[in-house]
């Protein structure tokens, strides 16, 4: 499965460390196609700089999962 | 052993929020109190924050009021202190309103909660109705609390603490507080989910 692009820190320019998903259930109505009906919500990715501590976000790719997994 | 080559380390950001608006407070000296135990910390920063002096609205909720300047302070936190009274055995609605102003703010960092209470129990039914919220924003709760009971007896009319047992207890909540926050901070920064 290929892997998707790390976020690059805006003041370090050090790529991030994607640490956490986040599952965020109440979200805007130009988000609810995001909506993952499984999980009821939106996941996004939480990253942090190992520079400077800042944070960023962005909604997760969530694979289809194939029956038996 | 400390390579002494190495850059000094990031000092721990650790805020203080004075969890409660209500004129007449009594967390206020508490939370005077524990924010400058943690100012006195090596290698750690604080800031005293008072939901009070937020510019955050009540037309609306969540991330559509969030204020830049708290949230940017929040971001930078590595772990936080709440000083929160105890109201009907619950937590200021207007607490929960400002915390939820944030997500990602919060993920994967640490947080100690003080309680406040004219009665006895200092703030344990408070401290304990809180922690579901924390737990949902992301935040880590440590396993030390701070129990500010019979308050209006603790502080004088200047705000100086009366009884000097408090330094102590204070002292087992922060070292606890400062450990949790560097391994999260470590963790945040160096494993990938």
């Amino acid at each position: 499965m290929p892997k998707a692009a790390k976020i690059v820190c805006k003041p370090c320019g050090l790529a991030m460390n994607r640490h956490a998903e986040k599952l965020e259930r109440s979200v805007g109505p130009d988000e609810t196609r995001h909506v993952d009906p499984d999980l009821g919500g939106v996941v996004r990715e939480v990253h942090t700089c190992p520079g400077c501590g800042g944070s960023a976000t962005r909604k997760a790719f969530l694979p289809t999962l194939e029956k038996g997994d | 052993v400390a390579n002494p080559m190495s850059p000094a380390p990031r000092p721990l950001f650790i805020p203080v929020i004075l969890g409660t608006a209500r004129k007449g407070r009594m967390s206020e000296a508490a939370a005077r109190l524990v924010h400058a135990e943690v100012e006195r910390r090596d290698g750690v920063e604080t800031e005293l924050i008072d939901i009070k002096t937020l510019p955050i609205g009540i037309d609306d909720a969540g991330e559509a009021v969030k204020d830049a300047r708290f949230s940017a302070t929040i971001d930078r936190a590595d772990a936080l202190v709440l000083v929160v009274p105890e109201y009907n055995h619950g937590y200021p609605g207007l607490l929960k309103h400002v915390l939820d102003t944030n997500l990602k703010e919060y993920i994967h960092k640490a947080v100690g909660v003080c309680g406040v209470s004219a009665g006895g129990f200092g703030g344990a039914r408070v401290i304990q109705n809180l922690l579901p919220v924390l737990r949902e924003l992301g935040l880590v709760t440590i396993f030390w609390d701070v129990n500010f009971s019979n308050v209006q007896n603790l502080f004088d009319e200047n705000g100086a603490l009366k009884d000097p047992s408090f330094v102590k207890r204070i002292d087992k909540f922060l070292r606890e507080l400062v450990w949790m926050a560097k391994v999260l901070r470590h963790g945040r920064e160096n494993v990938p989910l």
